[in-house]
């Protein structure tokens, strides 16, 4: 209706000026407009004899309003403004290709219908429009870019959704400075939910104006969707895993599911859950085992329910990296306790885990246990990163920091946050602060604050407890009641020695415990990332009470459950001298992948002048060999681009050769088994939105898409004009004119003048 | 038969403030070892009263000193003497047991034991001679474990390399037959010509029972400090005691 009246749209008027325009035309305006106003007052004048005073005014203000809006239009007024002109009229479209185009939200019709119909090259609606003021040219998008030309034909199969990889590409594709605008044909439901400042800066650089065009709807009436998965990439065989299941939901308030864990197609486990209203976004904390080595697929589902949207995202898959090696600890103990018998035997059956054991039973005399050979510890603690390195774990129990020098005090360190092994410090009297570890290196890498403030109450016996954060801790579910749930209240309690109460900045406690003379409970159980690994520390020193005491049943596996689980928590993530990853997680077949290699020596030192090679083995059985190049940007940092043909899983070797040297690592890239473009699937407006207010252009729905036909906000620099359009002629004017003449027979009519 | 324990328990007590405190709650400070010698039921037909008591708690005490003294164990000073079916034994997981050709345990001493040692104690004993008292010992043991085999120790067992090498199996004999072996006494009792060490095994191949038959560790740590006890054999039974303290410390 505004465009019917006014001619141009309403956004032209707002960004445009209203001038008058100067020239001849101005001064026979004048001239015409007194020929018209004299004659009419001098006629209003002579006739006041039949005319009462009412009558007058409102024919003359009638005329006079005539009048106006001639002198108006004989003054020629514009609409002053900046417009594109010929050098710069290219506007690029970028089309979404993706899978989720598919979705039968759009008025009903799928996305893609929509797109076809408006944004086809050759003969979409708003297409034809913008080729009538633009040069348009096309370019279609999912996990790539590529020109899309009139005759051919979008299939909408893209299983990912990368705007900013699109982006990117789009300014090595075209040139932006040639560009009058882009505009951006998406569900906005993007892989990689980033903001996409980084990619989107070089269209501001260029004063690219980027208007979104959003399809589909914000919000499914009814769905269910799995949306992300917590859970480790790695695990020890045995382990118990915690996985954080986030599933969204609309439309089914108080409806109950239930949620299907599968491990390779087998039944893994099962969590019944009801949808409530005041949590469309729910996280659910699952607990299974990891039964077997090598690489699981994990399939996380909900059974899709009547009426639902999207039935493709009720299921999430993921693969889990199971760690069947052996996994060497060692464990130093400055003096013989009971504490390392009983840790021993907790772990005995535990293939995974070998704990190697030197307590020291003498000054300068050590036994050793579980070593390989006779030689290995036989000068005492390690002395060199190539001896310390080769174990995962580190379990310091009752030695002072006094036994070590300073370069082993900075080689325990290092062995935590260079080499990315885990720490853990037992309580007893010569640990923690007792020990004299403040202000040593070692101290510095424990998540607890130790310091020399009077110790109260101490030693004491507490009751241990989980803490929130412990209770979602694999840790948290080791004390198992009869029905199968958490049952802490009926452990012995266990001996303190040390007053801990405050931890480290970003350290998280696990396991607190209480007893009716401490004013506040103590710290039992805490950790922290520091560098590449971690630190723990078991502020106890009898956790064998948990095994010994009368009150617990023999057949009681809280103990052992303990130590089994502590253990495999603390060597979990220790990484191998090469570290292989993937850019993208879940590629689909045909996509090129990055990947990328960390290459370490025996000491944990970037290595940068080895010969690295990738060896792929592909689902069908085939072998890849791709030369990995160093990355001069970073130390130790191989690249190799790989193209996976087949869905499954590619095993991915790296072999670093360095002299008479060779090490290697593998890792697992599932291939196809995820659809990312599945998820978060509905209008993501914001971003778009965003992305249009950062750049100067506009955002609209898919409804309202044909406006941008005409009004497409521009660039307005470079080849970018003043424009004058003419508004004199606008429709509003001649419909005034009409309405006054009108008006003014009518009063005649019915006040009897005619 | 208790009435005697706690006679000899209360006579004992008039020699010295060495009643353990740790025995009562489990819980002295932060020590780590406590000597625990196991207080038993026995057949009550000799004049000594408890059998469990002989040596005590002197060769505890001396024994004490010498680990201390030679390694790092961070041991209570004083004995520690428990009835074996008292729950507090379960927080000592270390145990000395002597004098077992009279033990007759009762149900609940039996089973109590069982539970200790399944629970993961390792238990010694000491001080026995003869057939008789190996018979008795079988018997008793039977009731505890009645599917678990008693078998030799092998030499090289770790148990004799904890700490020490131990190479040889001495008889170390008790302090009268002891003081009379420089003039070529012997240094046997009854027919327990043939020192042993035996022992019941669990399931995982660790030691649970380790039985020293036909020798009398107590007494060498008992009588050390007497010029006229041989330095050969008391050297030995400490070496053999630390072994033992430090294999049960340690697996």
């Amino acid at each position: 209706m505004w465009e019917f009246l006014f001619k141009y749209p309403a956004e032209m008027f707002s960004r445009g000026e209203i001038v008058l325009s100067q020239s001849v035309w101005l001064y026979a305006a004048l001239v015409g407009a007194a020929a018209l106003v004299i004659p009419t007052l001098l006629r209003y004048r002579r006739a006041s004899q039949s005319l009462d005073t009412l009558d007058r005014a409102v024919l003359t203000l009638a005329r006079l309003g005539v009048v106006a809006i001639l002198l108006l239009a004989l003054f020629q007024p514009v609409l002053s403004v900046s417009n594109v002109v010929s050098e710069r009229t290219t506007v690029a479209v970028l089309l979404d290709d993706s899978i989720s185009m598919r979705i039968a939200d759009q008025n009903g019709e799928p996305r893609a219908a929509f797109v076809h119909s408006a944004f086809h090259p050759g003969s979409g609606s708003v297409s034809k429009a913008f080729a009538r003021r633009f040069d348009p040219v096309f370019f279609r998008f999912s996990s790539d870019v590529s020109a899309l030309g009139a005759e051919q034909v979008m299939t909408f199969a893209g299983t990912r959704t990368e705007l900013g990889d699109a982006l990117d590409e789009l300014g090595n594709q075209v040139d932006l400075q040639s560009l009058a605008a882009l505009v951006i044909v998406t569900d906005g439901a993007v892989t990689r939910g980033t903001s996409l400042d980084a990619e989107l800066s070089a269209y501001r650089s260029a004063d690219v104006p980027v208007t979104t065009v959003g399809v589909g709807e914000p919000e499914f009436a009814k769905d269910i969707e799995v949306s992300a998965l917590g859970l480790p990439q790695r695990a020890l065989e045995g382990s118990s895993i915690v996985a954080d299941v986030t599933i969204t939901h609309r439309g089914f308030d108080g409806d109950t599911v239930k949620l299907l864990i599968e491990d390779d197609g087998e039944p893994a486990g099962v969590e019944t859950i009801t949808l409530a209203a005041d949590q469309p976004v729910r996280t659910v904390r699952t607990r299974f085992t990891a039964n077997r080595a090598g690489p699981r697929r994990l399939r996380f589902s909900i059974t899709p329910l009547e009426g639902e949207m999207l039935t493709e995202n009720n299921a999430r898959e993921t693969v889990l990296d199971v760690d069947g090696r052996e996994q060497r600890i060692l464990y130093f103990e400055g003096e013989p306790r009971f504490e390392l018998k009983f840790l021993r035997r907790a772990v005995a059956q535990d293939e995974n885990l070998r704990v190697v054991t030197m307590v020291r039973t003498a000054e300068n005399k050590y036994y050793r246990l579980g070593i390989d050979n006779p030689e290995e510890l036989a000068d005492g603690f390690p002395k060199t990163a190539d001896e310390l390195f080769a174990y995962r774990g580190l379990i310091l129990g009752s030695v002072e920091a006094g036994y070590f020098d300073a370069a082993q005090l900075e080689l325990i360190a290092e062995f935590v946050s260079r080499r990315g092994g885990g720490l853990l410090m037992l309580g007893g009297r010569h640990a923690l602060a007792s020990g004299g570890y403040a202000n040593t290196p070692v101290g510095e890498v424990l998540p607890v604050v130790l310091d020399d403030s009077p110790e109260q109450s101490i030693p004491a016996e507490v009751f241990v407890q989980p803490t929130t954060a412990g209770y979602g801790h694999p840790i948290g579910g080791i004390a198992v009641g009869a029905d199968g749930s958490p049952s802490w209240e009926g452990l012995p309690r266990l001996k303190v020695l040390h007053h801990l109460t405050r931890t480290k900045p970003g350290a998280a406690v696990l396991l607190e415990g209480g007893a009716p003379d401490l004013p506040a409970p103590l710290t039992v159980l805490a950790e922290q990332r520091f560098g590449r690994g971690q630190a723990l520390v078991l502020n106890v020193q009898n956790a064998w009470a948990w095994q010994m005491h009368h009150d617990v049943p023999l057949e009681d596996q809280t103990h052992e459950t303990l130590w089994r689980q502590l253990l495999r928590w603390l060597v979990r993530e220790v990484p191998d001298a090469i570290t292989v990853r993937s850019a993208t997680a879940y590629p689909s077949p045909g996509e090129s992948v990055e990947i990328t290699a960390d290459v370490l020596d025996a000491t944990f030192r970037a290595q940068n002048g080895a010969n690295v090679e990738l060896i792929a083995n592909t689902p069908i059985g085939d072998r890849l060999t791709l030369p990995m190049q160093w990355d001069a940007a970073g130390d130790g940092k191989y690249r190799a681009r790989l193209v996976p043909e087949h869905a499954g899983l590619y095993e991915l070797t790296v072999e670093a050769r360095s002299g008479d040297t060779l090490t290697t690592s593998t890792a697992n890239l599932p291939v196809g088994v995820v659809v990312p473009d599945h998820y978060r699937a509905e209008l993501g407006e914001a971003l778009l939105q965003r992305i249009a207010d950062s750049t100067g252009g506009r955002y609209v729905r898919a409804a309202d898409a044909t406006s941008i036909g005409d009004s497409l906000p521009v660039s307005r620099t470079g080849s970018s004009v003043q424009q004058q359009l003419a508004l004199w002629d606008m429709p509003i004017v001649f419909l005034a004119l009409l309405a006054l003449i009108g008006f003014e027979w009518l009063y005649r009519r019915m006040r009897g003048l005619v | 038969m208790r009435t005697l324990y706690t006679l000899a328990i209360g006579a004992a007590a008039l020699l010295g403030p060495w009643l353990p405190a740790a025995a009562q709650n489990g819980l002295d400070a932060a020590h780590e070892f406590y000597f625990t010698r196991g207080i038993y039921s026995d057949t009550g037909n000799d004049d000594w009263g408890g059998r469990w008591a002989v040596d005590y708690p002197k060769a505890d005490l001396q024994f004490l000193i010498a680990l201390k003294r030679l390694s790092t164990v961070y041991a209570y000073d004083s004995d520690n003497a428990l009835e074996l079916d008292d729950p507090a034994l379960r927080n000592f997981p270390f145990l000395y047991v002597l004098e077992v050709g009279s033990m007759n345990l009762s149900q609940s001493e039996a089973k109590a034991l069982r539970d200790y040692l399944d629970a993961g104690g390792f238990m010694v004993i000491d001080d026995f001679w003869g057939t008789w008292a190996w018979e008795n010992l079988e018997r008793q043991m039977q009731r505890v474990f009645p599917d678990r085999q008693i078998v030799e120790v092998p030499m090289e067992h770790p148990v004799f390399h904890a700490f020490y090498d131990v190479t040889e199996i001495l008889q170390v004999p008790n302090v009268y037959q002891g003081s009379m072996y420089a003039s070529g006494g012997p240094t046997h009792e009854y027919d327990g010509y043939v020192p042993h060490v035996r022992g019941i095994f669990d399931d995982d191949g660790r030691l649970m029972v380790l039985i020293n038959w036909n020798t009398d560790l107590g007494d060498a740590w008992e009588w050390a400090d007497d010029p006229n006890y041989p330095l050969k054999f008391s050297t030995f039974a400490f070496e053999m005691g630390i072994n033992f303290v430090i294999y049960g410390m340690t697996y």
